[in-house]
């Protein structure tokens, strides 16, 4: 089963207007994706910690599985950078043949900082509200509708095929199918693959048909009917305080 | 009374698919408009391509297709009568696309021109004549197969259709479901059209029978063939 929120009493963000969460998540990631300093990468990390913790995602098990999915690719990134640099860096530790480089490290540990600090933003302020509230913001902020629609069905249908492919996969293995490293396990799953795709096409296509048996005429029907409140600004005033001390970071030897 | 044409006349209506022989041979279909038909025939005896046909899903090689009195060929014809024949598909999850349920039923009436308020209402209405009152925020997928029926049954209903086109309703469904169904249907009481091999269910709604047998329908009254 998908699972889009973390729940649906993530506190105040909650109850945020989606269009000024799009807003802000924006600006929030953009401005610590381009900060320089380690003082400012900090600041944002604190940043990000502070939301997740008013809205209530830290006592949840799910926040920490889905934030340590997005930032699995971190790992390669441990694996590589600490020991480049090996020319011009200056050396920490010498593992065999291997160096590990001081500049390394810091590099390593600046986009780790900042990779979490983004994701963890993202994810409270995106899963804070439901998928239809986002895609109708967006669409209210001007997302092409054909996108969103992509979007809208995507979800709706991807549960069903995983059902699909389920069914495919008990049928194979009531057959006595077991995956090994043969050409029959390769053909078969190349089969199951192909099925799937067939599957899909024949159920796009009953899909386009009922849509016409109820009149449609190529629009799709998105709409966002919330209204600017108190509590958006609030939200909107947290944000740019969290931005004031990410750039205070930045700049603190110009402006100390 | 002045004379109220047929809600389904189709005539001679001959099918072949490109390679393959003739699945129907002039076939005859007339639904009038307190009419209630169930449509029996062996699998692959082309009961759902009937189906398409009369929804222009599909065309016809040869006969002719009269919907609500008027002479249906091109997508033209066929666009605004689709939503008054009330069709609802066999999976519910090919007429379900939206992810909440009071998306998926106020998709017809917005197709229809009417506002978002007016789909509110209608979807709210619906609802309740389905016994689903409050489902409107639902995620579709996470619906069981009975509430995933009715709903599609609802968004047939959103559309206020002159009668309603089933195919294989009872499928997938339990028996609550399936008697919640019958009790609608008996609520509901437009005229039907419904392809299905569920006899006991079709005895129930005191339908005529008719089956389709080599290419050709046969009218069999108010005794089904059983096979």
């Amino acid at each position: 089963m998908l699972e889009y929120t973390l729940g649906n009493s993530l506190g105040f963000l909650s109850r945020v207007d989606a269009r000024v969460k799009l807003i802000v998540l924006v600006i929030w990631s953009v401005l610590l994706a381009v900060v320089t300093t380690k003082a400012a990468v900090v600041a944002g990390c604190i940043g990000s910690f502070l939301l997740a913790a008013l809205a209530g995602a830290l006592i949840r098990p799910s926040f920490y599985k889905r934030l340590f999915l997005v930032n699995s690719f971190l790992i390669f990134i441990w694996l590589i950078l600490p020991f480049s640099f090996s020319v011009a860096g200056s050396s920490l530790y010498d593992i065999g043949p291997f160096t590990i480089t001081r500049e390394g490290l810091q590099i390593s540990l600046t986009i780790s900082l900042k990779a979490i600090a983004i994701t963890m933003g993202a994810l409270v302020i995106l899963s804070s509200s439901s998928l239809n509230e986002l895609v109708a913001a967006s669409r209210s902020l001007g997302c092409p509708e054909k996108v969103m629609s992509f979007i809208l069905l995507m979800t709706r249908y991807i549960s069903v095929v995983s059902h699909e492919y389920k069914h495919l996969r008990d049928a194979m293995r009531i057959r006595g199918f077991k995956a090994r490293c043969n050409k029959h396990s390769l053909k078969s799953i190349g089969n199951l693959c192909g099925m799937l795709l067939v599957l899909g096409v024949e159920r796009a296509e009953r899909v386009r048909a009922a849509m016409l048996c109820r009149g449609y005429k190529g629009h799709f029907w998105i709409s966002y009917t919330h209204r600017l409140q108190v509590g958006d600004l609030f939200f909107v005033l947290l944000i740019v305080l969290l931005c004031a001390l990410v750039l205070v970071g930045q700049w603190q030897k110009h402006l100390l | 009374m002045a004379e109220t044409p047929p809600l389904i006349d189709l005539k001679n209506i001959e099918f072949s698919y490109p390679k393959g022989e003739n699945v129907l041979k002039g076939v005859n279909l007339l639904v009038s408009i307190d009419d209630k038909v169930a449509l029996t025939g062996f699998n692959g005896s082309g009961k759902t391509t009937i189906l398409n046909i009369i929804m222009g899903l599909i065309k016809p090689t040869g006969g002719t297709v009269t919907l609500l009195g008027k002479k249906c060929q091109s997508e033209k014809d066929f666009a605004p009568i689709r939503p008054l024949l009330g069709y609802v598909f066999q999976d519910a999850n090919d007429q379900l696309f939206c992810p909440t349920v009071g998306d998926d039923i106020a998709f017809g009436p917005l197709n229809m021109g009417s506002s978002y308020k007016e789909a509110e209402e209608i979807t709210i209405d619906v609802l309740e004549r389905l016994g689903l009152t409050g489902f409107g925020q639902r995620v579709t997928h996470d619906l069981s197969g009975g509430e995933k029926k009715l709903v599609a049954l609802g968004t047939a209903l959103a559309l206020k259709p002159k009668m309603l086109i089933l195919d294989e309703p009872t499928t997938f469904l339990d028996r609550p479901s399936r008697e919640r169904l019958l009790e609608l249907m008996g609520t509901l009481s437009l005229p039907f059209l419904i392809v299905s091999h569920d006899f006991d269910f079709l005895q129930k709604t005191g339908c005529r029978y008719l089956e389709l047998d080599d290419g050709v329908i046969v009218d069999r009254g108010n005794k089904p063939v059983t096979y």
